[in-house]
């Protein structure tokens, strides 16, 4: 019995020590215990964000070439060099273009394709394996598919369109400059939107099942199930899955660079790659610094207004 | 007209059967209530007659109308969900209004009858909110005003007050029984809460492993529980129950050399193992040395009653005394039953011997 009656004095004591410790933790060492466990990521971050960005705007106002950097200093000139190009602007308004159309054209296709998707009773394993083929393919050989696929001679698609006596010469839809870019834009949208198809599936997997047997008792069905509950309900993980398709989209390089090489003319050259060529071809790492900059300005002026509208949704729907 | 008819239901997940074939038929403008344990089939047999989920074998039928075929959205019946399942994007006023443009019900029709459900469940001052910004008792009177703006024929509800903490439930039983005796209207009404469905229902549907264990009304299936099952499922604290055999003389003997009486003639079956059952206020304390001695090892006071436990013969009992007594646990006190409160079920199929407890 003596004993039982000591335990629990036992126990206090032991919490109340325990308390005392962490009383003295409290506030010098978990500061700094705190410290030391950001400290990797924001040493992370400073070595590969906030150093590299630096020297970019640095570089920027600098004459530099590919075999000496910093040979002077120039000011705001490569800004206004840019400003002045014609081309560099064009460039950043087809960048734009380029994104805005493909990720808009992914999302439908993709919303599309997760819906049927997450209808499908049978093989929905199988299905959801071979819509993510396009997405395991390299991108450079998703390029060359393309490439083989449209090309004038022997080139599948025009076979086909002479078979079906819809054309009667080949042609060449890479090389004209009025097909060039949409069907650059094409390849974009196959490459990606089975990526889009699985985040979208995912997302509709989320969705509480009682909101839709009430609308179904409420008499929803098909169309307007979807316009009232799924799409509305959705909103945000499309908002963000479409900001994210916007920056691959803005990054592309491989599909122009190995399709068109940026033409015919300038007709597929988008910032990215006229930056490469301005970089790589022509040496001049003052002037492309000062491009990257502004092209990330006009990245960030797309991207916003669509990071605003998700976040706005989410809060509507929390 | 919106009596429900349930034929021969059978219903199966897959290789696992959940109903066995249970029949009910709901009358117009009554209120029934499916009450038993988790898993015993309440919900899917709910969702049945609302047409979330198909149907493995048998007929429904909705005012004199099979719905086997019949698509959930054109049975025009309401339901009210647990989970409220509020549409998260819609104010209270849209989602109220939802079902209503959904049929394309006109505009100002739709206010008006929205006007006249927010005002009846004091939602006006909330109709521009959305759900998100309300309390859990005003998310489920959205549910409840989005289900009485449709007119439906018939009401369904799946344990719509397991959300809600104790006082609000009590609250919104009394105005869910107000509300069907002011509409007039069907309801089936889904719970594992035995207090919820005698104080609700005009009708107790009992079900246990998806089979129907009992129907009737509250006081029926309290007063005469058609086995030990619902004798132990239907009132609070439970029935107890004691093993024994039947005398020739109206007498059972129990364990313990204790002996009661009932009132009924199974002198015919003297010798049967049965089991006596006795509500807990059915049994009333007696002076020293006038009926069974019963030592009390926990006391629980409620304020309006006394809850005495302790054990009979190998069995665990209780004993409910209104107003006050003083009682302590260890103290032996002496204990009666009313005889005609007795009720008798076979010891081996628990099935009520009839002729037997309050008629």
């Amino acid at each position: 019995m003596a004993e039982l009656d000591t335990a629990p004095h036992h126990t206090l004591e032991r919490s109340k020590a325990a308390g005392r410790r962490s009383g003295v933790l409290s506030v010098d060492r978990r500061r700094m215990i705190g410290w030391a466990v950001v400290m990797p990521l924001i040493g992370g971050l400073i070595v590969f964000a906030v150093y590299p960005f630096i020297y970019l705007i640095f570089l920027s106002f600098s004459d530099s070439n590919l075999g000496t950097l910093f040979r002077g200093w120039v000011g705001v000139e490569n800004y206004t060099d840019a400003i002045g190009q014609s081309k560099f602007t064009a460039s950043l308004f087809r960048s734009a273009i380029f994104a805005l159309m493909t990720t808009l054209v992914s999302v439908v296709l993709g919303v599309v394709v997760a819906l049927l998707l997450d209808r499908a009773v049978k093989g929905r394993q199988i299905l959801r394996t071979l819509i993510l083929l396009p997405l395991m393919t390299p991108p450079i050989t998703v390029a060359v598919m393309w490439q083989l696929l449209l090309m004038p001679k022997g080139g599948w698609l025009n076979s086909f369109l002479m078979d079906m006596a819809l054309f009667s010469q080949p042609v060449s839809f890479l090389g004209s400059p009025t097909m060039a870019f949409p069907f650059v834009c094409l390849a974009d949208v196959w490459q990606w939107t089975p990526f889009i198809a699985l985040m979208t599936y995912a997302a509709l997997q989320t969705l509480p099942e009682d909101i839709y047997e009430a609308a179904k008792l409420d008499g929803a069905s098909g169309l307007a199930m979807f316009w009232s509950i799924t799409l509305p309900m959705l909103g945000p993980a499309l908002l963000a899955i479409a900001v994210l398709k916007l920056v691959i989209a803005f990054k592309v390089f491989d599909l122009v660079f190995v399709l068109t090489g940026g033409g015919p003319g300038q007709a597929t050259t988008v910032s990215s790659f006229y930056i490469y060529r301005v970089a790589i071809q022509q040496f001049d790492i003052g002037a492309a610094a000062a491009q990257t900059l502004m092209f990330a300005v006009v990245v960030g002026l797309v991207t916003i207004p669509f990071t605003t509208a998700h976040d706005i949704a989410e809060k509507r729907l929390s | 007209m919106a009596n429900v008819e349930v034929r021969n239901i059978y219903k199966s997940f897959g290789p696992v059967e959940v109903i066995h074939g249970i029949d009910v038929e709901i009358a117009d403008k009554e209120l029934v209530v499916l009450v038993g344990p988790s898993g015993c089939g309440k919900s899917t047999l709910l969702r049945m007659i609302a047409g979330l989920e198909d149907i493995t074998a048998g007929e429904i039928s909705i005012g004199d109308t099979v719905v086997n075929r019949v698509a959930a959205k054109d049975r025009n019946i309401a339901m009210v969900f647990q989970s409220y399942a509020l549409y998260p994007h819609m104010t209270v006023y849209r989602n109220m209004s939802f079902g209503l443009r959904m049929r394309k019900i006109p505009k100002d029709e739709q206010d008006r009858r929205i006007r006249w459900a927010a005002g009846g469940l004091e939602l006006t001052d909330y109709l521009k909110r959305y759900p998100r910004q309300l309390s859990g008792g005003q998310r489920q009177r959205v549910a409840m005003g989005r289900a009485l703006v449709r007119e439906p024929i018939a009401f369904l509800f799946d344990e719509p007050l397991s959300n809600l903490d104790a006082q609000l439930r009590v609250q919104m039983r009394t105005e869910i029984r107000e509300l069907h005796q002011r509409l007039q209207t069907t309801m089936i009404y889904v719970t594992h809460d035995q207090v919820e469905a005698m104080t609700l229902a005009d009708r107790i549907v009992v079900m246990r492993d998806g089979y129907i264990e009992q129907i009737g009304a509250p006081g029926h299936v309290y007063d005469r529980p058609a086995n030990t099952f619902v004798a132990g499922f239907i009132g609070s604290p439970q029935m107890n129950l004691l093993p024994g055999t039947l005398g020739p003389d109206g007498t059972i003997a129990l364990e313990g050399e204790i002996t009661v009486r009932h009132t009924d003639s199974l002198a015919a079956e003297a010798g049967r193992s049965v089991l006596y059952g006795i509500r807990p206020e059915d049994l009333q304390l007696v002076g020293e040395g006038a009926g069974i001695a019963f030592g009390v090892d926990v006391v629980e006071t409620t304020g309006r009653e006394i809850e005495l436990f302790g054990t009979l013969g190998s069995r665990r009992i209780c004993v409910l005394l209104q107003g006050r007594a003083n009682v302590r646990p260890g103290e032996t006190v002496w204990i009666t039953p009313a005889p005609e409160r007795a009720h008798v079920f076979d010891a081996e199929s628990g099935v009520r011997l009839e002729a037997t407890g309050p008629s």
